[in-house]
């Protein structure tokens, strides 16, 4: 069967196919938005967009086939839009967010942390780095280290050559060790 | 072997080299104290970033599904009403339709209403008044020290200063 | 909000420097005003506070020991009320860490408007501008020499507040705040202070093996409310009557069991009130307070009171709306009155 067009009312099994996917893949694909916007307000738009957008090409989706990739492929694809869509403005905001905070100046912090927070306080300068690098050196990253994709399926789901991705990921490693670095120092 | 290049041990950290290439990295790491160091610092750097997904994953919000069933509901196709309106619209399906609709306009949302709608407790809203609240330096809701600020960049006084604790 | 489209919270800084022009505070008064906000960046020390609040029918006291390590620093731990005796609140520049002893659990909270210099000097300059600052006559707190500082309403002329500022640090070693007939609404006041120059480091550690919890009730005040309206994904309302002087200063929008939930707080440099609104009539549950009805304009409301504070809701037109705050029922009536669409 082809695919539907628009138009073409909903049947009892596309609703199904949805609700089933937003059960299985709606929290994963959530997160994966959060890490690549950075912010809840945007993770929430494109998941909401990436949902409608399987629903409407539920037919296109391969049995089989990984969902995730395809979800993810969705997603990226959709940040890319919106990345296009408000240029300028969107870089205006990430460095003030991700500038390193100047807390105590030159006085040396009195704090001991336990444990946990030293873990929490680890996990700080690691999100301010993601967030700095670029959009595309993050998706790579994102989806090689936290979702642990392969070259091969990270091409696909970004849509660009092996080649690419390899360099990329190099970039923006090395990136990210400095920018650790950096906002842990600060 | 020679050292591998940084970017062929990236390469041998995802899996991603030819297998001869894999085997001789693999080699080169057993007995190269400096590489086996960069390749642990390749690891640790994935570790933090897994853990750092751990740490802050987040729950799918509830009003994410709502937003993707809302807008699907209000994307029914306009060619299909314009079909059903014509066949309703004759009076023998008119008029049991309109009386049906009133009576499902009446209870439907009674009963939606009980059934369906979440109710949020009063102490959600008083805690967060209060919350937020207590940002105004001098407010009702402030507690001690009242403004919690960073240093001011202009300000190079430091941040302590000796006082004598015993009034004149 | 659509009656005041784009209005972001920039324009209510604007709006007190034009009214600054109407209520121009004591010279002197107000550097010292300045001073007691700039204290906590620059003093440390250790003291115990007595914090009241004053209702009509109940009243709520909290005691706590504070250690403070200038710039931004702080353990505060609890004596009273009975409930929080021995919990601790950590707080390290936006980030608080509650520990809650009964529980054995940390809540991890973080508060962008806390630390953010711009929002203390908003609230600096609407509270100079809304209120006339003047000298009362020195006196004595925590054993120590103060000045006192007078805060009178610019539009009624009320006394509102009284700070006693501590003469050689700028801190606020006691504070009252008083409601529209002269009532003591709510008071703060060190009952010891002593001033250190460093405080040892363990103060501010967490305990052991107790584990933590992201407080995740609470979303992040952002400074712009049209960001905060086209968040909330439906149309937030203003409400168009607001007492004089108040001014929108933090908003949030936060999943509240499903709910999209908006919050906007309101203050005037001393008083705040808080308007949630939700898009799915989700109706306030009100079973753990002693509920009450109220009738204005076309619109039946409910409210109750939880000491000082008084929390009104009502329903229209599909929303849901709570105000919350430390007014006068009729006051928050007449609010509520102005919400329309």
């Amino acid at each position: 069967m082809g695919p539907r067009k628009a138009t073409e009312p909903p049947t009892a099994e596309q609703a199904a196919f949805l609700e089933r996917a937003i059960e299985q893949y709606g929290k994963a694909t959530y997160n994966f938005a959060y890490r690549l916007t950075g912010n809840e307000a945007d993770a929430r738009d494109l998941t909401q967009e990436a949902f409608i957008r399987v629903y409407r090409a539920w037919r296109s989706f391969v049995p089989g086939t990984s969902f995730t990739s395809w979800i993810y492929r969705i997603v990226t694809n959709l940040h890319r839009d919106e990345l296009r869509r408000r240029k300028g403005r969107f870089y205006e905001e990430i460095p003030e967010d991700n500038a390193p905070q100047d807390f105590g100046g030159n006085k040396p912090l009195a704090v001991e942390p336990i444990d946990e927070y030293v873990e929490r306080q680890l996990s700080e300068p690691v999100a301010k780095a993601l967030a700095a690098l670029s959009p595309d050196q993050r998706q790579v990253v994102i989806l090689a280290d936290i979702e642990e994709y392969s070259y091969q399926e990270i091409a696909e789901i970004v849509g660009c050559s092996i080649g690419t991705v390899r360099s990329r990921l190099h970039r923006a490693r090395t990136q990210l060790r400095k920018l650790v670095q950096a906002y842990s120092r600060s | 072997m020679q050292h591998p290049k940084p970017e062929q041990l990236t390469d041998y950290f995802y899996a991603a080299l030819a297998p001869e290439a894999d085997a001789a990295v693999h080699a080169h790491l057993a007995q190269c104290a400096s590489c086996a160091t960069a390749y642990d610092d390749e690891a640790a750097l994935s570790s933090m970033l897994r853990r750092f997904a751990n740490d802050s994953e987040r729950e799918l919000p509830r009003s994410v599904v709502d937003g993707v069933w809302e807008r699907l509901a209000n994307e029914r196709p306009k060619a299909r009403m314009a079909a059903f309106l014509g066949a309703v619209m004759r009076p023998f399906v008119a008029i049991p339709a309109a009386i049906a609709i009133v009576l499902a306009a009446v209870f439907i949302p009674q009963y939606a209403a009980q059934r369906d709608l979440p109710s949020i407790d009063a102490s959600y809203y008083l805690q967060d008044h209060a919350a937020m609240a207590a940002t105004v330096p001098f407010g009702v809701r402030s507690s001690v020290p009242a403004a919690l600020v960073s240093n001011n960049d202009d300000d190079n006084a430091p941040a302590t200063f000796a006082i004598a604790n015993d009034e004149p | 909000m659509t009656s005041r489209s784009g209005a972001a919270l920039v324009c209510a800084a604007a709006a007190v420097f034009a009214l600054a022009g109407t209520a121009r505070a004591d010279d002197a008064a107000t550097a010292l005003l300045r001073k007691a906000f700039d204290a906590p960046t620059k003093v440390t020390y250790v003291g115990e506070v007595q914090s009241m609040r004053f209702g009509q029918n109940r009243s709520e006291v909290e005691i706590y020991r504070v250690e403070h390590q200038a710039p931004n620093l702080t353990h505060r731990w609890y004596l009273a009320p009975r409930v929080a005796y021995g919990d601790s609140v950590i707080t390290r520049g936006d980030t608080s860490y509650t520990v809650d002893m009964n529980k054995n659990v940390i809540v991890v909270s973080k508060d962008d408007a806390i630390d953010d210099r711009i929002a203390v000097d908003n609230n600096f300059t609407l509270l100079t501008a809304n209120y006339r600052a003047s000298f009362g006559p020195d006196d004595s707190a925590a054993g120590r020499m103060t000045h006192v500082i007078v805060f009178e309403n610019a539009y009624t002329g009320e006394t509102t507040m009284r700070l006693w500022i501590d003469t050689h640090t700028g801190v606020v070693l006691k504070k009252e705040i008083y409601g529209a007939n002269g009532s003591l609404i709510a008071a703060m006041r060190f009952t010891s202070i002593r001033y250190v120059p460093v405080i040892p480091s363990d103060m501010f550690s967490l305990p052991r093996r107790v584990p933590t919890v992201q407080g995740g009730s609470h979303g992040a005040p952002i400074n712009n409310l049209s960001v905060a309206m086209k968040s909330a994904g439906f149309s937030v309302r203003e409400p168009r009557y607001l007492p004089e002087g108040f001014q929108p200063l933090a908003a949030d929008v936060s999943d509240v069991s499903g709910v999209r939930t908006c919050h906007i707080l309101y203050s005037d440099g001393i008083r705040t009130i808080s308007l949630f609104e939700n898009a799915r009539d989700a109706a306030v549950n009100l079973t753990r307070f002693r509920e009450a009805h109220v009738r204005f304009e076309d619109h039946d409301g409910v409210y109750a009171e939880d000491g000082p504070t008084l929390l009104l809701a009502w329903s229209e037109s599909g929303l849901h709306y709570t105000l919350v705050g430390d007014l006068a029922l009729g006051e928050l009536t007449r609010i509520a009155a102005s919400v329309v669409p």
